[in-house]
């Protein structure tokens, strides 16, 4: 009987023991819903080529702000774009409580909003990844670089430039204000100065990185279709930077070189919606697909005055302001990018407040989502980003030329461009007017693409939003209508998470 | 136990039944059972007769006001939803805070909600580590243990139950707006303090609300003195009254019990259908469960359970403030100027061809809302879909030999499965999903779980010393399969399947797996039934951690001491018993989170990275930054406490106090974001929660046959931080945007601008802190909250926690009233501060409060004036509310026919009753219900559904 006991428990031990003994592997749990290192780094070490996936992985991060997405109004670059734009003169924003409100009342400011942990997280998160592309691809001293790799590191380190680029101007007013003025951290592939580095040092790293980046890529055309960040689009954030430090001597060089990336746009270019790479003019962008579109929080979804998102059918238009509109030739074809076209309207928004207080002609047609223009053969709010367009380099290489004291090139450019615009447009003022007519232009021609707020800060501009008669002015609390570019306000403070885990920026370290 | 007259027979067996009133209250505790009296942890125990009464298509919703020392939330009144549950305050952060449950003796990862109600024997509540070490790991916060129905009964019985109700709205809506002619004249004055004149406000108001309801001219609804136009109004929609309506809610269990010398058995079938009160939230569930304990011989002994559950939820996508097809927040959101359907100009109502009603989305087509454009609730709720359609297997299986003398061993096996499709579907008739022909999204889940387990247990009295030894080797793998995909365009707008859509939008697949392995051991000693030791040790590795870090030890000490057995009180006849109580332990926690996310994460130690399709290329970027130093949270318990009965169970009093402390607590720690690495996930904070609890049962003395007894449950806890990162110390670490975490803080204290009322101008102001002349901190008043300092104005956790019931019963009729509520605490409640913009959110509605808004005429109140300022209602302690309540959770009343009446149709028990759940809740505010929102900001969940319904048992 007991023999029989030992037995049984001993048979069910057994197995189970059998069933269940366990090595080490037992607890050894690999992921899939995302891949651990050796996953990744096994594939690229097989396929240097697939470097390139980080690249790739850069630049939708730059898009889309990939994981750093924290509501309908952050959506990387494009956003930043816009929510800088919205800082000036030229977009009337009329409503006062929605996406963007706060960014047009200049209030999108304090460390604890999500615009400054966004744009600065976001930035830093691409920086980020171009050092790891970096690391891995940086040759040795006195190494050959393969082509695949030194277009990469052209890439890696242009964006990185860049991204610099625009953290310093956010953070801080521009280096021909103050060199010395505190920037930004800077992290690269090497270093990590956690503080605020003055503007200066930034600009050097902002300098070698893109020199590098620019000298990676030089010769190598578009060697990702519009996509790869080129050597024209290097050439272009290579004049920017130039811009900002004053040489503009080889700002216009650069500015010409990113006009090779491209040929100027026909009438009908213009008023294709600015929604597809293939425009003549552009040269750097990213295309939208419909796993990629963050649909209610993209770009087009809040300026579209015709589709279903922000800025169309839930009412949040964003328009061009009256005293610029007014200052568009009526035979420009940049002033039909304006006045509410039936055409347009396909899916029958009403704009009863438009309508209301007779702002219907400034409601703009630039930007038209593909969905719209593809008549529904494309997916709503899949309507690809354009970054960089040599339409608005023919102005920065004019105003670099008329800086470094060539006005007739920076004539015979204006001319040359606005001739595509306006058949009739012939200019020949000389001097201040040749500049201001250069400034102007440029500010039609780049209405809302993002570069208007830069542009006033390095040129120190007053910013007046008296003279227009659909800014939102008659609120008693917004009080942004004229102001300097160098006002405060204009730049954003320290993110709050970065002030309580950066023990190198303290409170007294931030802007006012 | 209640006595058991059985026929004496062979290997007889003496089922104890859970009888609360007996005082030899038996305890389901790990890997056994313990008599409650002489047990050394704390647990709390709901049995049977309290689930039963209540009508929870979820059982978790049954602990509500229940159990000391168990904070429920139940966030939301959709069917079938859990309720969040914390143990003895809050555990963790970063990690699961979640109890582990148990279900027949093994960790249960299923869906709560597969488990019938009416099949639920008891729930056990472990709370202190004498009582949980022994599930190591996963225990750290409590661990609830479900015990199913097993045969008891000598002859086979047949049990059945039906109840039949009507849901409605448990929570009436905030005091807003309902009037469309005292939002207009609202409104207007808005526009008036705007636009400097009352002229101007009449030409401008329809403009900016885009509607007119009225019968005259669109510059006319208000006149410029502010006078609402006499014409007459065309339409007048109650959004609320078409979107929500009373739902049919009925509950059937049948089930057949018996056991003999040999076997026991236990069979059910149950059947839920609660359709809650919106459309498209119902919840359909049909489960059965079969339970079996086998004598094979005088030395082996099997049983084992098998369930199956399906489950079909429907549910609407009420999630939050900022969602447009979120019912309860968009039918109080929305102005009470617009209207729900299509109206012609003369207020006629429009139909389709069909005869139906047309909706108005208010995008134009019959007028431009200035709120929600685009946006029906009432079309959206009918049209949306988000089905899970789940199928959940569970079983059990024991083995039992008695090896010799006292010697055991035992093998357990369970497994549990849940196999879900979700299927969301989003009508391209209108709203989000038009433009893109419709959207259709499925969901296919897989979830496994075994746990295997070899146990050893040596049982044996040696006089008056009993000792109970327990060694164990146990494995646990849990597994998960997830596919998606998505895809758009669909042809016929109502077929929510693939065969008729033709875009793909998305697709993915995945699945994860988490293991632990285990040995363990305890040993309970007792000497005479007076004194009683006992210890634990277990050893878990989990495959969260790395190899070096991932074995981590928990154990346990306890004893207890029953007061009452000693002979210097064996004369105290008036006493039953009195037994004092003390434990101390460690209990693990694994169960890490993703940065900033509820979503576990199953490789912590690991580098992780996204692959996506950057339109036709490969991105890779690092998701998630690894650390291989994690190991197990800790979780070190201190438990002291006394049972008293006396005067024949007149009382009987339960009161503990403890103290959990948590060590190397899972934290995301925030990183520089310069740094491209936004957190790294370490074992960084100490967190302390503190309190006290108690339960106290008073049976009343009472003539004849009447019975009546009070239950009184309460429970108060401390929650500090008291070790951060040394460079976090000075500034504390945000957390969730309104709190800080500090230390000498709670983890839900709010760090905020404190509102300073209104100015002269009637703009609101707030506190900020400055410098004298003399260089004092003083403080003051600014108009612009960018310059508010932030203070410790409240805090999310309450002061105290209770429940209330009580029971009378005579001759056949039973009646009960059960209750629970809190003191203190504070909510924050955004869905007011929404409602109580200043004007800043044109056709957003408003709560009645705002009639009372500053104006040059009524300076004495603190709401900011009218001016469309859309700072005035930021966060600050302007609308923290006290989170207090007081709710009748349920009220029965039933009656049991004579037996000698049912007697003659062979029916040995026949009960029809009447039960009300969620009868009436008081709060500060009316809307608002604090017990939904455990972290104090209101969201308008789905609302408590209020249940009325009549039933019949019947036993044969």
């Amino acid at each position: 009987m007991k023999l029989e006991r030992y037995l049984y428990s001993g048979i069910a031990a057994a197995t189970l023991l059998f069933v269940t003994a366990c090595s080490e592997d037992y607890l050894n749990a690999e992921p899939n819903a995302y891949l651990e290192e050796e996953a990744v780094s096994d594939v690229m070490k097989e396929d240097p080529s697939q470097v390139a996936a980080y690249v790739t992985g850069a630049y939708m991060d730059l898009y889309c702000g990939d994981k750093y997405w924290m509501s309908h109004d952050d959506f990387g670059l494009p956003a930043i774009k816009l929510a800088t734009d919205l800082f000036c003169e030229d977009i009337a924003y009329t409503n006062d409580a929605h996406f963007f409100c706060y960014d047009y009342q200049l209030d999108n400011r304090l460390g604890n909003y999500r615009r400054t942990s966004s744009t600065w997280n976001q930035l830093y998160s691409v920086i980020d990844k171009t050092n790891t592309i970096i690391t891995m691809l940086k040759p040795t001293e006195g190494e050959n670089v393969q082509e695949s790799a030194a277009i990469m590191l052209g890439e890696a380190y242009s964006l990185r430039a860049y991204c610099y680029f625009w953290l310093v101007n956010l953070w801080q007013h521009p280096y021909s204000v103050n060199a010395e003025a505190l920037g930004v951290p800077l992290k690269t592939e090497e270093v990590y100065r956690q503080e605020r580095v003055p503007v200066g040092e930034v600009y050097a790293q902002i300098l070698e990185d893109i020199e590098l980046g620019y000298n990676y890529l030089k010769d190598k055309g578009y060697h990702n279709q519009k996509i790869g960040l080129s050597e024209y689009a290097s050439a272009a954030i290579y004049a920017n930077i130039l811009m900002f430090t004053g040489d503009y001597e080889n700002a216009a060089r650069y500015a010409e070189e990113a006009i090779k990336g491209g040929s100027l746009n026909s009438q009908n270019d213009m008023l294709s919606g600015f929604n597809s790479l293939d425009m003549p003019e552009a040269i750097w962008g990213y295309n939208v697909t419909e796993e990629t579109t963050g649909y209610y929080a993209s770009l087009f979804s809040h300026i579209d005055s015709y589709m279903i998102g922000y800025g169309g059918q839930v009412g949040f238009r964003k328009m061009i302001a009256s005293d610029l509109y007014d200052k568009i030739a009526d035979t420009d074809v940049r002033k039909q990018w304006f006045g509410l076209n039936s055409n347009n309207n396909l899916l029958g928004i009403v704009y009863e407040f438009e309508a209301a207080y007779g702002l219907e002609k400034y409601i703009q047609n630039k930007y038209r989502d593909v969905y719209l223009t593809s008549m529904g053969a494309a997916s709503p709010f899949t309507s690809a980003i354009i970054y960089f367009r040599t339409g608005e380099m023919y102005f920065v290489a004019a105003e670099a030329y008329y800086l470094a004291g060539n006005e007739t090139r920076a004539m015979e450019l204006l001319n040359e461009i606005m001739t595509t615009r306006n058949p009739e447009y012939s200019f020949s003022g000389t001097g201040q007017v040749l500049y201001d007519e250069i400034c102007l232009q440029k500010r039609i021609e780049t209405w809302m693409e993002g570069s208007r707020c830069l542009d006033a800060k390095r040129r120190g501009e007053t910013i007046d939003r008296s003279k227009s008669s659909n800014h939102a002015a008659d609120l008693e609390h917004f009080n942004a209508i004229t102001y300097s570019a160098h006002d405060y306000r204009m730049i954003y403070r320290i993110p709050q998470k970065e002030l309580e885990n950066n023990p190198a920026i303290t409170a007294d370290s931030d802007n006012q | 136990m209640t006595t058991q007259e059985v026929t004496v027979r062979p290997y007889v067996k003496v089922y104890m039944q859970s009888d609360e009133e007996v005082l030899e209250e038996v305890l389901v505790v790990a890997y056994g059972t313990a008599k409650k009296a002489s047990f050394t942890g704390s647990a709390a125990t709901v049995s049977s007769k309290n689930v039963k009464k209540l009508q929870v298509s979820n059982i978790t919703k049954a602990l509500e006001g229940a159990a000391p020392g168990v904070q429920v939330a139940s966030q939301s009144g959709q069917p079938g939803s859990s309720a969040t549950i914390r143990i003895r305050g809050i555990g963790s952060i970063n990690a699961s805070s979640a109890p582990l449950y148990v279900v027949d003796g093994m960790p249960y990862d299923g869906d709560i909600s597969a488990i019938n109600p009416a099949d639920i024997e008891s729930m056990t509540v472990l709370k202190d580590a004498s009582s949980t070490a022994l599930y190591g790991a996963r225990a750290a916060n409590g661990v609830i243990v479900v015990t199913t129905k097993k045969g008891e009964s000598q002859q086979t019985r047949l049990s059945f139950d039906a109840r039949y109700g009507v849901n409605s709205r448990g929570i009436s809506e905030y005091d807003i707006m309902k009037d469309p002619g005292e939002y207009m004249t609202t409104y207007w004055s808005v526009l008036k303090n705007q636009l400097g004149s009352g002229a101007a406000a009449s030409e401008a108001l329809y403009g900016k609300l885009g509607y007119n309801p009225y019968d005259c001219a669109n510059n006319a609804i208000v006149d410029a003195e502010g006078n609402l136009t006499t014409a007459a109004l065309l339409y007048h929609d109650d959004w609320a009254n078409e979107a929500i309506k009373d739902g049919i809610r009925q509950e059937y269990s049948l089930n057949v019990q018996g056991s003999n010398s040999k076997s026991s058995h236990y069979l059910s079938l149950g059947y839920l259908n609660d359709e809650g009160i919106i459309a498209n939230s119902d919840f359909n569930r049909l489960t059965v469960r079969a339970n079996g304990d086998y004598k094979v011989n005088n030395f082996i002994k099997m049983n084992g359970s098998l369930s199956y559950a399906r489950g079909e939820q429907n549910s609407q996508a009420i999630s939050s403030l900022s969602n447009y097809v979120n019912t309860f927040m968009f039918t109080q959101n929305i102005a009470p100027i617009y209207p729900v359907y299509a109206y012609d100009a003369t207020g006629k109502r429009l139909y389709d061809e069909n005869g139906n009603p047309i909706f108005d989305f208010g995008n134009g087509e019959y007028g431009a809302r200035a709120y929600g454009s685009n946006q029906n609730v009432v079309a959206s709720d009918e049209a949306n879909q988000n089905r899970v359609l789940s199928d959940n297997f569970s079983t059990r299986v024991g083995l039992d030999i008695a090896i010799w003398d006292g010697l055991k061993f035992q093998a357990n096996l369970g497994y549990d499965l849940r196999n879900a499709m979700q299927d969301r579907f989003q009508t391209p008739s209108f709203g989000d999903a038009e433009q893109s022909g419709g959207r259709g999204y499925k969901y296919r889940t897989r979830s496994e779980t075994y746990t295997i387990n070899e146990l050893l247990t040596y049982n044996k009295d040696f006089g008056k010393h009993h000792i109970d030894l327990l060694v164990g080797h146990e494995n646990y793998m849990y597994s998960y399969r997830y596919l998606y995909n998505a895809k758009t365009g669909f042809f016929n707008p109502t077929i929510p399947e693939y065969s008729n859509a033709i875009t793909m939008e998305g697709m993915n697949s995945y699945s994860n797996n988490h293991t632990i392995e285990s040995y363990l051991g305890r040993i309970n000693y007792d000497y005479d039934d007076k004194y009683y030791l006992s210890g634990s040790a277990r050893r878990d590795g989990s495959s969260v951690f790395a190899p070096d870090n991932r074995w981590g030890t928990f154990w346990s000490v306890g004893g207890s001491w029953r007061v009452s057995k000693e002979n210097f009180l064996r004369n105290a006849k008036w006493l039953d018993n009195l037994t004092l109580r003390a434990s101390y332990g460690t209990v693990g926690n694994d169960n890490i989170y993703y940065p900033g996310t509820t979503t576990t994460n199953y490789y912590a130690y690991k580098t992780q990275y996204g692959i996506s399709n950057s339109d036709g290329a490969f991105s890779v970027a690092r998701f998630y930054q690894g650390n291989p130093d994690l190991t197990w949270e800790t979780s070190h318990n201190a438990n002291v406490g006394f049972n008293f009965a006396a005067f024949n169970n007149l009382v009987n009093l339960d009161v503990e106090l403890f103290n959990k402390k948590t060590v190397d607590m899972l934290y995301s720690v925030p990183q520089p974001m310069s740094s491209g690495v936004d957190y790294i996930s370490e074992n960084a904070l100490t967190m302390v929660n503190k309190g006290v609890e108690f339960a106290l049962n008073v049976n009343l003395p009472m003539p004849g046959d009447l019975r009546w007894s009070w239950t009184f449950t309460g429970t108060h806890y401390k929650n500090m931080v008291t070790d951060i990162p040394e460079d976090k110390r000075e500034d504390g670490i945000t957390h969730g945007s309104y709190y800080n975490i500090r230390e000498g803080k709670s983890v839900w204290d709010f760090y905020y601008y404190k509102y300073a009322g209104v100015n002269e101008e009637g703009k609101s102001t707030w506190y900020y802190e400055t410098e004298d002349a003399d260089g004092n901190v003083v403080q003051e008043t600014t108009t612009d909250y960018s310059k508010a300092d932030k203070y410790y104005i409240g805090t999310a956790i309450p002061d105290f926690q209770g429940g209330i019931s009580t029971e009378v019963a005579w001759k056949g009729f039973d009646f009960s009233i059960a209750t629970n509520f809190q003191i203190g605490g504070d909510i924050y409640d955004a869905m007011y501060a929404g409602l109580m913009h200043a004007g800043s959110s044109a056709g957003s509605n408003w709560h009645r409060d705002i009639l009372n808004a500053w104006t040059p005429e009524n300076t004495s109140s603190d709401i900011p004036v009218l001016d469309g300022d859309q700072n005035a209602n930021v966060f600050s302690d302007r609308f923290l509310v006290d989170a207090s309540y007081f709710n009748i959770r349920n009220i029965s009343l039933g009656y049991t026919l004579p037996k000698n009446w049912t007697r003659s149709i062979s029916i040995s028990n026949a009960r029809v009753y009447l039960t009300a759940d969620n009868v009436a809740l008081w709060s500060k505010r009316k809307g608002l219900d604090p017990r939904q929102y455990i972290q104090g900001q209101s969201q308008a969940n789905y609302s408590t559904i209020r249940t009325m319904s009549i039933g019949l048992s019947l036993t044969l």
